[in-house]
């Protein structure tokens, strides 16, 4: 059979060439491993305390140390030791008991709801950064009416288009993500855009430029996600806020610049983004992801970048989720 | 009971690790959802840019085997032109070889050019053992059967293949359609399709046509091979033609250089104007393309003249001893002239001493018959070359050779009238006849001839006194009769009259009165629509849609969907020509144009609202 040259479509990579498909897989399960060490083990923890704490019926075979009850002669689950807690006195060790155990488990389950959510929200990052890949390796190669073949013009110049639909392409994977309320937009958008400006040692002001054509885009694409229902009640509101803030809060990198021009390393580049064929398309996806569990979501910021404390540390804080997916070069590719 | 239950503090941290346990399960069930959504959204994705790639690559195959066919059509049709070129190119060189044979051969004798006619002999005599074998083993038998038109090998060949492609046409697309669902299924879509781009344009697309490669023969002649066959593209290029070049002009170029070492046969214009008859008789015209013309080097002064070129004339000189011999003459060097022109007998004298020239000289002459004879030749000690000069052939019949300054003769002189040269002609039999009047045709190798005589007294020693003579002579030969490059009509003037008129049988338009007959397919117009694929497939979260496989921990998401519609776009292109002559069809995925194309459709349709609220959402969640 005559041969044909065409593109393979199962050729996405992540950044280190692995297939993305398992690179997702892959940081789904170690994720989901620690999450179920997690799930056995809390529940384990609290039970034994129960026993430790209340019933008093520790086997010395356990490895913890002998509870003081049980070396006063509180056997386990003999009548003597439940009648003692039952006293007035007794019932004011177990209330403060009760209160110093919830402290650290609440502290506990909040830290790990906010993981989870973490997780959640870097395998919606990674289907995004698919999406701009996608999108990417269809659209800079195309020619629209005025950008040409590789060439991408900055968001900002007038006619570009190529951005536009790159970045509108992550839409439908962040929408479900991004905070729906009004208020609690507003407190995720200053938070990361307070953390720029001090970035930039610059207290010149916020930037809140909109691009109105994304945002209504991505509007669009909640309403078709949440098809069926987008019309209750405050969907269309959440909808729209979801979208005006996925607008704000993501960045699409291709080879380190993004649809404004900027590089990576703080540059800027004013001229359009002359690509070739032979390049290979390195896509990242950049989306501030606001940490809105109360307290843990303090705590996974400071552990994840602890210079923060000493910035925007009275905001509710926001933390840069990233995730790279390579196009290779593929054109000159044959299979038959 | 309240009452009790207050006091009972057992068991209250079991009810927070239960209340924990239960957000850490319900947090794992969203990973895993959200790791399900994710994997299928992107699975459905890839599975439906497969689909699309399927029907487009088969599309793509299609199109490089249509392309190649055209190209050996191509390829056959110009090895026909080449060899029906050359049919009748080589029995009219080898006429002019067995001619220059003859007159080589009868010039070999001449004193000074006598060693250059043996020569020139001995090459056409090498030129003709190579050209007429090539002629009687190869091409007349090639193109008796081979490249006869209508009935040849070649021809019914080339009417096989122009089948094939028909065939190719008609299956290769649909083989895609059947590729493109089987390998959405093999990928575990529960639905999967890819459609032609032209059907999803509502009412504008042709059903006919639909599954058939987008390539027509339908008012296609046999000359749409023309411009493949002599100036290439980059198809061939692939093949290793070099740029502009097609396979007709490849071989004429070849054979151009083939004949070089035939040059003075004259093979480059009579291959030149077959070529272009035999292209003209396909419908293409064979000058066209043609910049450089055709450099013609004549071989008579009568076409010098005509075309304005300049003749080469070389000069040389000899001498002879001093000769005791009385009766020794111009003729003894050169030529025979029989005794008595008028009453043109030959006397028994004259046989006698010429005898060498056997039968020519029996009999009576009607012609000043003349030869070399060998005593005159021998006697001749000290050849000199004088050296070359071109001169304008001019006007009439003067035939002038630059003198230097100071030299014997004129500056310029007309040598056929000049009293003291004798003007011979070289025939084809051999003989050197005397001009005696003009016009009269000076081929190339016409001569004139001045003999000048020297006499002495010399004393014997014995007393007795003796003449003797010392001949120089003084020869101009024709050596060429000038070159000119000529183009188009002049070209095709010169060459009718000097080789004949046009081959026999010749039509301006081959192939017509064949039935069928080659004729290449090429891409229908406006086909941009019919090389898009559109693919559409379904997906069920996490399992095939006959097996239910839905997980459990779904229900509880009710905002995800748990099948996922997929589409994408795929695109038939060549970037190097579309001519179907370029077999470099390739396929690629492009943005799904093709809905945003249909609602256009829609919205002539008077549904502006629907189409531009679909368009909306189109444009956004087209990721393609």
């Amino acid at each position: 059979m005559m041969s044909v040259a065409t593109q393979p479509p199962l050729q996405f990579l992540t950044r280190d060439g692995g297939d993305f498909l398992l690179h997702l897989q892959t940081l789904e399960l170690m994720q989901l491993s620690v999450g179920v060490v997690l799930a056995i083990s809390v529940p384990l923890l609290f039970w034994r305390g129960h026993r430790i704490f209340v019933a008093g019926r520790l086997r010395a075979s356990s490895f913890f140390r002998k509870h003081p009850y049980e070396a006063t002669g509180c056997v386990a689950g003999g009548q003597q030791c439940r009648t003692n807690s039952a006293s007035p006195r007794g019932r004011g060790i177990a209330s403060l008991e009760f209160l110093l155990v919830l402290i650290p488990l609440f502290v506990i389950v909040m830290a790990f709801v906010q993981i989870a959510l973490m997780i959640n929200a870097r395998l919606h990052v990674g289907y995004a950064a698919y999406a701009a890949a996608r999108s990417a390796s269809v659209v800079v190669y195309a020619e629209s009416d005025e950008e040409e073949i590789g060439v991408l013009l900055n968001s900002d110049a007038e006619g570009a288009e190529k951005w536009q639909r790159i970045n509108r392409a992550t839409a439908p994977a962040l929408l479900p993500i991004s905070p729906g309320s009004p208020a609690a937009a507003a407190k995720a958008f200053a938070s990361f855009s307070a953390s720029q400006v001090i970035d930039d040692e610059s207290f010149g002001g916020v930037d809140f430029d909109i691009d109105a054509t994304a945002t209504a885009g991505r509007l669009t694409a909640m309403v078709v996600h949440r098809a069926g229902d987008a019309w209750q009640g405050k969907r269309l509101q959440r909808a729209a806020v979801k979208s005006v803030y996925t607008d704000l809060a993501t960045t699409v990198w291709i080879n380190d610049r993004n649809a404004e021009g900027e590089l990576r390393d703080g540059t800027e580049d004013s001229e359009p983004f002359d690509l070739s064929e032979e390049d290979t398309l390195s896509v990242s996806v950049d989306y501030e992801f606001w940490l809105n569990v109360p307290y843990a979501g303090r705590a996974m910021k400071l552990a994840f970048e602890p210079e923060w404390i000493l910035q925007s540390r009275f905001l509710t804080p926001t933390l840069t989720l990233s995730d790279t997916v390579v196009v290779p070069a593929w054109r000159k590719r044959k299979a038959f | 009971m309240i009452r009790r239950l207050h006091r009972d503090d057992s068991a209250q941290v079991t009810f927070l690790a239960l209340a924990a346990s239960l957000v850490l399960i319900g947090t794992m069930a969203m990973i895993i959802n959200t790791g399900d959504v994710t994997r299928t959204r992107i699975r459905n994705q890839e599975v439906a840019d497969v689909t699309a790639l399927a029907a487009a690559t088969w599309t793509a195959r299609g199109l490089n085997t249509v392309s190649m066919l055209n190209v050996m059509n191509s390829k056959l049709l110009s090895m026909t032109v080449l060899v029906n070129a050359l049919d009748n190119t080589l029995p009219t060189v080898l006429k002019i070889a067995e001619a220059q044979f003859q007159g080589f051969t009868a010039c070999t004798p001449v004193p000074i050019v006598g060693a250059f006619c043996g020569v020139m002999a001995a090459v056409v005599s090498v030129q003709k053992t190579i050209l007429t074998p090539l002629y009687n083993t190869a091409i007349k038998p090639l193109a008796a059967n081979v490249t006869k038109y209508c009935s040849g090998v070649a021809w019914n060949i080339m009417k096989g293949l122009s089948a094939a492609a028909e065939g190719v046409r008609h299956s290769f697309t649909r083989i895609g359609y059947a590729e493109a669902v089987a390998i959405s299924q093999a990928n575990g879509a529960s639905f999967g399709i890819a459609v032609e781009g032209s059907l999803l344009q509502l009412g504008d697309s042709d059903l006919s046509e639909a599954g058939a490669l987008p390539v027509s023969r339908e008012d296609r002649e046999l000359k749409d091979f023309c411009a493949s066959m002599r100036d290439g593209g980059p198809g061939f290029v692939m093949q290793g033609y070099d740029s502009g070049e097609g396979p007709a002009q490849w071989g004429r170029q070849i054979w151009k250089t083939i004949f070089y070492p035939f040059v003075q046969l004259f093979p480059h214009p009579i291959f030149y104007a077959a070529y272009n008859r035999e292209m003209n008789r396909l419908g293409c015209d064979g000058t066209e393309g043609e910049d450089e013309g055709q450099e013609v080097e004549f071989f008579n002064l009568a076409d010098c003249r005509k075309y304005g070129a300049r003749a080469t004339w070389s000069r040389f000189s000899d001498n002879t001893d001093w000769v005791d011999e009385a009766n020794w003459g111009v003729d003894d060097f050169i030529a025979f002239t029989p005794d008595g022109v008028q009453n043109k007998t030959v006397s028994a004298e004259d046989l006698e001493r010429y005898s060498e020239l056997g039968s020519d000289i029996s009999g009576a002459a009607a012609e000043l018959n003349h030869r070399p004879i060998r005593a005159g030749r021998q006697a001749l000690i000290n050849e000199r070359d004088r050296g070359t000069q071109t001169a304008s052939c001019g006007s009439g019949y003067t035939t002038a050779w630059y003198m230097a300054p100071g030299s014997a003769l004129p500056s310029r002189v007309g040598l056929n009238r000049h009293p003291d040269y004798m003007h011979y002609e070289v025939t084809s039999d051999g003989l050197h006849r005397r001009a005696r009047s003009a016009p009269f045709n000076e081929n190339t190798g016409t001569y004139f001839l001045y003999v000048e005589r020297e006499d002495r007294e010399v004393t014997l020693e014995d007393g007795t006194k003796k003449k003797e003579y010392r001949y120089s002579l003084d020869e101009f030969i024709l050596s060429s009769a000038g070159k000119k490059k000529l183009e188009g009509e002049e070209l095709d003037e010169y060459l009718e009259e000097e080789y004949g008129a046009e081959a026999e049988g010749l039509e301006a338009t081959a192939g017509e009165s064949c039935g069928e007959f080659p004729i290449p397919h090429l891409l229908v117009e406006e086909s941009d629509d019919r090389l898009r694929f559109f693919a559409v497939v379904k997906h069920e979260l996490n399992g095939d849609s006959g097996q239910n496989g839905k997980p459990f921990w779904s229900n509880y998401f009710t905002a995800s969907p748990t099948s996922f519609m997929g589409f994408s776009q795929a695109q038939v292109y060549n970037d190097l020509s579309t001519d179907m002559f370029t077999q470099d069809w390739r396929v690629r995925l492009e943005r799904t144009t093709l809905l945003e194309a249909a609602l256009s459709r829609v919205e002539e349709m008077g549904l502006g609202t629907i189409a531009e609220t679909a368009s909306d959402v189109l444009t956004t969640v087209n990721n393609h």
